[in-house]
């Protein structure tokens, strides 16, 4: 009796057993994946990968996002037919999904296990098409060193920002240190905390036409003009300036804060280790409005013609699993919107956490479906403003007509 | 011309067509038939995504100028091509002369000069962009901080960020165009000098009556390439500005792919590169055809 228990019992652990055994032995050839994240960086997670499928072969392709890159050879691989089986996307994703160039993610529990404000970005028509745990926050990074010497609190209101950004200024320190591509950030979190917070849908009515940029967006950037610019805040050497050089400007402390989010902080550590660093949320003209930037990350598609569909689901399987979610947090660094999953965030980031889980955070350009159009008009534009060369009334008016054409279908 | 007289010439010319065929083949792939598909999508919506685009005429052409960001990368890089094979051919020639010359390190003058070109642009982009910075930590301005000057907006003035592109630009090219002209010079017969010395021909006169003319060649050779590069750049202006700041320094090239890669509008970039292509082609008939006749006035 004794020893038929035991047969059962070993019976039953081996059948509970034999799925996983099965799928890991079905899974095999070689996965060919397109990332932004380099090799280095993604390491951790492949290997552990390729310990639970030790017959799989990663062909690895790195493609930096900087400058379009990624995106302009996603575009050519979906166009010629040759997307990798797996591959990041980054939002929106409309119309790499309306012609058939993604697989359809639904059935997948990992997918499901997500929260909606997680798959909503991802999802047409009511198929989700990629799958991406975890969000990126940002906001203002500040040098507490500088501010305590000058006896300046972490603002609450804009005008508190205002003040603040006045003493450094008149110290001869860059009070915010922007770079070329990241101008438009202050416009955003000026709609973010004066529009979104009172109306969190307005971008996703732009693709429709209800909503226009110069009512959402004219205020934000008279405003940034007239208080940042005019005001010699933000200077024009910024309209050229990468992000490595603002990022350095300040670590060294000739600026006293910058915008940006996780990604930014070893960098900034390893130029200056002694940095003291803090980060708070952008703030509104009223404390109670406060909205920072931030998105669901990039998410992981399959490509409906993938070679090795089974490898790529299997890799989406142990990415959301809990050791797979523990590697990739420690990767990106971000947020994750799965719940139950202890881990830890940089430290300068804990503040950033209570925001996330506010889910009062949003980055708007991700909402148009024109992203790959209107965003490049929107940057270089915040650039033009900073130089004199146009108004921020003709940046918008020029959005909208864009807008306009292109919802008209112009190729 | 009779049937087998057309066989007997074409068993004639076949061993010759046969070494040719790899590269029409080749060309044939690589640009005919992408120029043919580019000239199709130029009349469509093609999106780089959807199977089957619409026929939508004209209007990818028509829009092309009405788009501020387009217009003005024309204009830029009709500057770029003016300033560049200007300023270069200008620099090149008494370059190549003075590496003509017969001082002991004219070995290594040449392998200095001749450097710049053998780098990647997008690499020197990036080095000048370093230097070039309106940041504090560019070189220039750290320098000059350094030495108690205020630092300077360097590539964050429209006006100068165009200038210094093109300044890099000739840094970068001089030397190799350079060499056109040193080859040129040293085919020309020496008995020309020796004659017009002879006749009591000072340095300049050598120079403009002999050398000038006899460079013809290489200048027909170098403008063109300077052109068609200066027309065709992407890579330095790219790494060095981004295009800007704003669209300052934006070129047609980037836009083409901005607009349709970037921006998933196939159909009117590809308009873009049909309009750009059209504007090249003219510009080379012209060039080639004035520089030609020039050459044959001087011969």
């Amino acid at each position: 009796m004794k020893s038929s228990r035991i047969l059962i019992l070993v019976a039953v652990l081996v059948l509970s057993l034999t799925p996983s055994i099965t799928k890991a032995q079905d899974v095999s050839g070689i996965l060919s994946f397109l990332s932004w994240y380099t090799q280095d960086w993604y390491q951790p997670l492949l290997d552990a990968f390729l310990e639970r499928y030790p017959d799989v072969e990663i062909d690895y392709q790195n493609v930096p996002p900087a400058g379009g890159q990624y995106g302009q050879r996603l575009q050519l691989l979906a166009s010629s037919g040759e997307l990798p089986d797996l591959f990041y996307v980054q939002p929106p994703t409309t119309l790499l999904a309306q012609n058939g160039h993604l697989a359809d993610l639904s059935h997948l529990d990992v997918v499901q296990a997500l929260p909606e404000g997680f798959t909503a970005l991802y999802t047409h028509d009511g198929s989700t098409y990629a799958y991406a745990p975890d969000a990126w926050i940002g906001g203002v990074f500040y040098n507490k060193a500088l501010f305590a010497e000058n006896d300046i609190v972490v603002p609450e209101t804009l005008a508190d920002l205002l003040a603040a950004a006045a003493v450094f200024h008149e110290m001869g320190i860059k009070p915010i240190s922007f770079s070329a591509d990241n101008l438009a950030d202050m416009v955003f979190y000026g709609h973010n905390t004066e529009v979104l917070s009172q109306d969190p849908g307005f971008n996703s009515r732009i693709d429709t036409g209800e909503v226009t940029f110069t009512e959402g967006y004219l205020d934000a950037f008279n405003t940034w003009k007239t208080e940042w610019v005019d005001t010699g805040y933000v200077s024009q050497d910024m309209a050229a300036i990468t992000d490595p050089q603002r990022f350095e400007e300040f670590a060294v402390g000739e600026a006293a804060m910058t915008i940006s989010g996780p990604w930014a902080i070893g960098g900034m550590l390893e130029t200056n280790p002694e940095l003291d660093l803090g980060i708070f949320s952008y703030v509104g003209t009223t404390a109670d409005r406060e909205y920072t930037i931030g998105a669901v990350n990039v998410g992981l598609a399959i490509s409906s013609q993938a070679q090795n569909p089974a490898a790529a689901e299997a890799f989406l399987n142990f990415l959301g699993s809990e050791e797979g979610l523990g590697i990739y947090q420690s990767i990106t660094g971000n947020f994750l919107g799965v719940e139950g999953i202890d881990y830890d965030v940089h430290p300068v980031m804990e503040p950033m956490r209570a925001v996330g889980a506010s889910g009062n955070f949003a980055f708007p350009p991700v909402f148009w479906t024109n992203l790959g159009t209107l965003f490049p008009m929107f940057v270089k534009g915040s650039q033009e403003i900073l130089l004199g060369v146009l108004t921020p009334e003709e940046l918008v008016a020029e959005l909208d007509a864009k807008q306009a054409e292109l919802m008209e279908g112009g190729g | 011309m009779s049937k087998k007289t057309l066989v007997q010439s074409f068993g004639n010319e076949l061993p010759w067509l046969l070494l040719v065929a790899p590269a029409f083949l080749i060309y044939t792939v690589l640009t005919i038939i992408p120029l043919f598909h580019t000239f199709f999508y130029s009349f469509t919506n093609f999106n780089g995504l959807a199977p089957n685009p619409d026929f939508v005429g004209l209007d990818n052409y028509l829009r092309v100028f009405s788009t501020r960001a387009v217009s003005t990368s024309f204009s830029n890089s009709i500057v770029y091509a003016v300033a560049v094979p200007l300023i270069i051919t200008l620099l090149a020639i008494p370059l190549a002369l003075l590496l003509d010359s017969q001082m002991r390190t004219r070995h290594l003058q040449r392998a200095i000069f001749f450097f710049p070109s053998v780098i990647s642009a997008l690499f020197l982009g990036y080095i000048w962009n370093f230097v070039l910075s309106p940041s504090s930590q560019g070189l220039i301005n750290s320098l000059l901080l350094s030495s108690g000057q205020r630092k300077m907006l360097l590539l964050a003035d429209p006006k100068a960020a165009m200038a210094l592109l093109i300044l890099v630009t000739v840094w970068t090219s001089t030397g190799w165009h350079s060499c056109f002209y040193l080859a040129n010079l040293q085919v020309i017969d020496q008995a020309l000098y020796e004659a017009a010395s002879i006749d009591g021909a000072g340095a300049m006169q050598r120079f403009r009556f002999i050398t000038f003319p006899n460079l013809a060649p290489a200048m027909t050779i170098s403008v063109l390439f300077l052109l068609l590069n200066s027309l065709k750049v992407f890579d330095l202006p790219f790494s060095l500005t981004e295009g800007g700041p704003g669209y300052a320094t934006t070129m047609v090239t980037q836009s083409i792919i901005t607009e349709g890669i970037n921006s998933n509008r196939i159909g009117f970039a590809s308009a873009m590169s049909i309009m750009f292509l059209a504007l090249i082609a003219l510009v080379t008939f012209f060039q080639v055809g004035v520089m030609s006749r020039r050459e044959e006035k001087l011969a």
